[in-house]
C-alpha cells in the first residue's frame, strides 16, 4: 500500500467501514470483476439457458419458454441411442481420469527424483506431447494403427491385424482413446505436477533426508501428500474434461472412411450434436449438455467437500 | 455467507432476465410501405383512392409488393475447394463483383447456425455449395432456410439439366442446382482382365461367377473385386432396395428386411465376400497394394479413375491405357442398370435472400457456368458443360477407352427409389456399423443383419421426427 492510500485509509469513519465491507469495496473485488464476467457470460451463461431450453420447446430454432414441460428430458433419455452414449462416454471417463493422473504423477514424481542433464532432456520430451493438439494426435494415431502405413506395421502383422479396422474394433476403441488422450495432455499435467513439486519448501526435502528417507519414500509419504490440491483440482478438471468427449470419435469417424468401428453417437457430446442436427431442436439437445455438468458439478462437490480442498491449516 | 448467496442469486437472476431477453426476440417483420391507387365503388360511383399499404415481405417469388433490392450484398458460402471457381466469378462479373462476398465456411456446420440466424432473423448466407442431404436437412420444417429454385432458374436450364436434377427435388421443391455428379460405374483394368482371361460383366449374376471363377483358378492371388464400403450405394441400389424414401417432410418409408429386392442385394455382397476378392475398404491400404497389377473391378463413383486410382497406380502404367469405366452390371430380373452415388454436390439458396435476382445468378453460374467445361476436376452435372469437360478424357492416356460416353449414360441412372434427404447419410452410417463391419469381423452375414439394420433406420427416423408409413 502507499503512503497515499494509508492516509485515506486512517480518515476512515466507521461508517465508511461499515459501508465498505458490506458491499466489499475492496482491490480484490475489482480484481476478480472480470473474470466473473467471463464465466458469467462463457460458463454459466450457456448453463442457464441450456436449462432454460431444456424446458422449451423450440419451432424452426426459435423457443418457445418453458412450453415443454419435461418432453425433452423424457425424449432425450429414452432415445435408444442415450444408453450406449452414457455407457461409452462414462466407461470412457472411467478409465482415463484416474490413468492420466498415474501417470501424470508418476512421471512428474519421477522426473523430480534426479537433477542432472539427462533429467532436463527427459523433462522436455516428456513435456513435448502437450504441445500437440488432440485432432493432430488423432490422424496420427489413425495413421499408427494401420498396419498398412504404420511404422509399427511389421510388429503387427505376427497377430494377424492385416489392417486399422482388425486394431480399432468397437471393444478396443474406448482403451485407444484413453491412451489418445493419455498422449494428448500427459506432458501438460507433468508439467503442472512438476511445478507443483518445485514449490515444496527445500526445508522440507533436507529435513526428509536427514531423517533418512530414500527416493521412493520420499515421493509417496513426502511429495505426494503436498500435492493433495494439486490433485484434486486435477481430478475435477479431467472428469468435466472427459466427460465431453466429442474431437477423437467424431475424427476418427471421418478418418477411417466407413470402416469405423464409431458411429456418429458414440459418446454424449456427439449424441447432443446429432439430436441438434437431425431434429433442430435445441430443447432435446439441452438434457445431454445439462447431464454432463452436472456429472462434473457432482464430481467437485464431493471432492471439495469431502476432502476439504479450500480448508487452509489454520481452520483445520 | 448469507450476503453471498443473496448477491449469487440476484446475479443468477439478472443473468435469466437478459438471457430470456436473448432467448425470445422480437421478430423482426420486414414490411414495405407502399402507396396505392385503387379504384373503389362508393356510393354508385367509381372513384380513385389513393390508400397506404403495408405489405408483409417473404422471399417467395413475386411477391404483392417488389420486396428486393438490386443492390444488396449477397453472401456465399464456399468450401476451400471451390475457392477458386469464386475468383473466377469474380473475375468474369467485375461489375457485380463489389456486391458480392465469398466465405469459406464448414457446411457442415451450416445446419445448427441456420437455427441460431432463424432465431435472431438475421445472418443467413445466401447461397451455399453443399450436398443434396445438406440441403435436404437446410430445407426440412425444422430449418426452413433453402428456397424453392424453380421461379429464379430459366426453364431452358432445368429442362437441359434433365435427370440429373433428381437429387436436388426435396419436399416437391427444387433445392438446388446440381454442381457435379458422382455416378457408380464400373471400373476395371483391361490388362488384369487379360491376365485373367475375362471379359466386362453384363449382370451381377456374370459379376459374381466371375469373382468365384478367379477365386478358385488364383487362390490367394489377391485379385480384387471391389470393396464392401461401395456396396450399400452399388448393389443395393442396383437391386433397387427402396432403403429409406421420404414421401414428404413428416413421412419416411423404410425398406422391409424380407423385401426380396434387398434380400438379393445382400446376398450378393455376401457371396461376394465369401470369394475373399471383395475388400473392406476402397481407399484401404490392402487396394493400394492391388493397383495396377491385381485390380479387376471396382464399383466406385465417377471421380474415382481420377481422384484414387491414379495417383495410387505406379508411374509406369498411369499412361499404358489400362484402366475403363464400364456400365454397373444390372440384377438379371432388373430392366435396367441403376446404380448410386458416392458423393456429388451442388448450390442452394435463400428464401431469406434480399437479392434473389443476383443470388440466383451466381447459383447458375456456379452450376452451369464455363468453369465446368474447362476447370472442374469431377463430372459437371450440367450437360452441355460436360459435355465440353468430357473431350479432354477421350485422349487421356490412363485411360484404355474413352469413359465419357459411358459416365453419362450412367448419370441418368442414379435411382430414385432412396431420398437424398436427412436420413440418407446415417443410413450409410448405419449400414457401416451394423451391416459392413459385423460382416467384415466375422459376426454376421449381410442378408442375417438386414433386420438390425432396418431396425435402426425406423429408429433413427422416429429421432428425427419422422412417422415411418408403409
Amino acid at each position: 500500500m502507499t503512503a497515499a492510500s494509508h492516509s485515506i485509509s486512517e480518515k476512515d469513519t466507521k461508517k465508511t467501514k461499515k459501508f465498505r465491507r458490506k458491499f466489499w469495496l475492496d482491490a480484490g473485488m475489482f480484481l476478480i470483476v472480470p473474470y466473473v464476467v467471463w464465466m458469467l457470460v462463457f460458463g454459466l451463461g450457456p448453463g442457464i439457458s441450456a436449462l432454460v431450453f431444456s424446458f422449451s420447446k423450440f419451432e424452426k430454432g426459435k423457443p418457445l419458454l418453458f412450453q415443454a414441460g419435461l418432453t425433452n428430458f423424457i425424449g432425450a433419455f429414452t432415445d435408444f441411442r442415450f444408453l450406449p452414449a452414457l455407457k461409452n462416454t462414462m466407461t470412457f471417463a472411467a478409465i482415463a481420469v484416474p490413468v492420466g493422473l498415474v501417470m501424470g504423477l508418476f512421471l512428474a514424481l519421477l522426473l523430480h527424483l534426479v537433477r542432472d542433464k539427462a533429467a532436463i532432456v527427459t523433462r522436455t520430451i516428456f513435456f513435448i506431447p502437450g504441445a500437440l493438439t488432440g485432432p493432430v494426435l488423432v490422424m496420427i494415431f489413425a495413421i499408427a494403427f494401420d498396419p498398412k502405413l504404420s511404422p509399427y506395421g511389421l510388429l503387427m502383422k505376427p497377430f494377424g491385424w492385416q489392417q486399422a479396422a482388425d486394431i480399432i474394433t468397437t471393444d478396443t476403441v474406448t482403451v485407444l482413446f484413453v491412451l489418445l488422450r493419455l498422449f494428448w495432455t500427459v506432458g501438460g499435467n507433468i508439467a503442472i505436477f512438476y511445478g507443483a513439486l518445485e514449490g515444496i519448501t527445500p526445508e522440507v526435502i533436507e529435513a526428509a533426508m536427514i531423517d533418512g528417507c530414500d527416493g521412493v519414500r520420499m515421493a509417496w509419504f513426502i511429495k505426494m501428500p503436498m500435492l493433495k490440491a494439486w490433485i484434486i483440482n486435477y481430478i475435477i478438471n479431467s472428469v468435466v474434461f472427459n466427460m465431453q468427449i466429442y474431437t477423437e470419435p467424431a475424427l476418427l469417424n471421418a478418418a477411417m472412411e466407413g470402416m469405423t468401428p464409431v458411429n456418429s453417437y458414440w459418446s454424449l457430446n456427439q449424441l447432443g450434436a446429432q439430436i441438434l442436427l437431425y431434429s433442430g431442436d435445441f430443447g432435446m439437445a439441452a438434457p445431454i449438455s445439462l447431464l454432463q455438468m452436472t456429472v462434473g458439478f457432482v464430481a467437485a462437490y464431493l471432492l471439495v467437500t469431502k476432502t476439504g480442498f479450500y480448508q487452509t491449516e489454520s481452520v483445520q | 455467507m448469507k450476503r453471498v448467496l443473496w448477491i449469487s442469486v440476484s446475479v443468477l437472476l439478472v443473468a435469466l432476465v437478459a438471457l430470456s431477453a436473448c432467448a425470445q426476440p422480437t421478430p423482426e417483420v420486414i414490411t414495405v410501405i407502399e402507396t396505392v391507387e385503387k379504384i373503389v365503388e362508393k356510393d354508385g360511383e367509381t372513384v380513385t383512392v389513393i390508400e397506404t399499404v403495408e405489405t408483409v415481405v417473404t422471399a417467395t417469388p413475386e411477391p404483392t409488393a417488389s420486396p428486393y433490392d438490386e443492390n444488396a450484398t449477397v453472401e456465399v458460402w464456399v468450401d476451400a475447394a471451390r475457392m477458386p471457381m469464386a475468383e473466377a466469378w469474380v473475375a468474369a462479373h467485375p461489375d457485380e463483383a463489389g456486391l458480392v462476398n465469398f466465405t469459406q465456411a464448414d457446411r457442415g456446420q451450416m445446419a445448427n447456425q441456420i437455427l441460431l440466424w432463424n432465431n435472431i432473423d438475421e445472418g443467413w448466407p445466401d447461397v451455399v455449395f453443399g450436398e443434396p442431404r445438406f440441403v435436404a436437412l437446410w430445407a426440412d420444417s425444422a430449418h426452413d432456410w433453402a428456397a424453392d429454385l424453380t421461379p429464379w432458374i430459366p426453364q431452358e436450364i432445368i429442362d437441359n439439366y434433365g435427370e440429373n436434377l433428381n437429387q436436388c427435388y426435396y419436399d416437391g421443391r427444387l433445392t438446388c442446382l446440381r454442381h457435379d455428379l458422382a455416378q457408380i460405374g464400373l471400373w476395371y483394368d483391361q490388362a488384369v482382365l487379360d491376365d485373367l482371361g475375362i471379359g466386362i460383366p453384363e449382370t451381377m449374376e456374370e459379376y459374381l461367377a466371375l469373382a468365384q471363377q478367379v477365386a478358385e483358378e488364383h487362390p490367394g492371388e489377391g485379385y480384387i473385386f471391389g470393396s464392401v464400403d461401395a456396396s450399400v450405394e452399388f448393389a443395393f441400389r442396383a437391386s433397387q432396395c427402396p432403403i429409406q424414401y421420404e414421401v414428404d417432410l413428416g413421412h419416411i418409408q423404410i425398406f422391409d428386411p424380407a423385401d426380396p429386392r434387398c434380400v438379393r442385394a445382400a446376398q450378393f455382397v455376401d457371396d461376394l465376400w465369401a470369394t475373399g476378392l471383395f475388400l473392406p475398404s476402397s481407399f484401404g491400404g490392402a487396394m493400394y497394394e492391388g493397383f495396377g497389377t491385381k485390380v479387376a473391378f471396382v464399383p466406385h463413383a465417377s471421380w474415382y479413375g481420377q481422384h484414387v486410382m491414379y495417383p495410387n497406380y505406379p508411374e509406369e502404367l498411369q499412361s499404358t491405357g489400362q484402366v475403363g469405366y464400364a456400365m454397373l452390371p444390372r440384377f438379371a430380373d432388373v430392366d435396367k442398370n441403376w446404380t448410386g452415388a458416392w458423393g456429388g454436390s451442388g448450390w442452394a439458396m435463400s428464401r431469406h435472400t434480399k437479392n434473389p435476382q443476383l443470388a440466383s445468378e451466381i447459383v447458375i453460374w456456379m452450376a452451369t457456368g464455363p468453369w465446368h467445361g474447362t476447370d472442374a476436376t469431377t463430372f459437371p452435372a450440367y450437360p452441355p458443360q460436360n459435355q465440353i469437360w468430357g473431350e479432354a478424357l477421350a485422349s487421356d492416356p490412363f485411360y484404355v477407352e474413352d469413359p465419357f460416353p459411358v459416365m453419362v449414360e450412367m448419370a441418368d441412372l442414379i435411382s430414385t427409389d432412396i431420398t437424398h434427404g436427412r436420413l440418407y447419410n446415417p443410413s450409410w452410417t448405419a449400414f457401416t456399423e451394423l451391416v459392413a463391419n459385423p460382416l467384415i469381423a466375422g459376426d454376421t452375414t449381410a442378408v442375417e443383419a438386414l433386420n438390425a439394420w432396418s431396425e435402426r433406420l425406423v429408429e433413427l427416423a422416429g429421432t428425427a421426427g419422422f412417422e415411418v408409413v408403409d
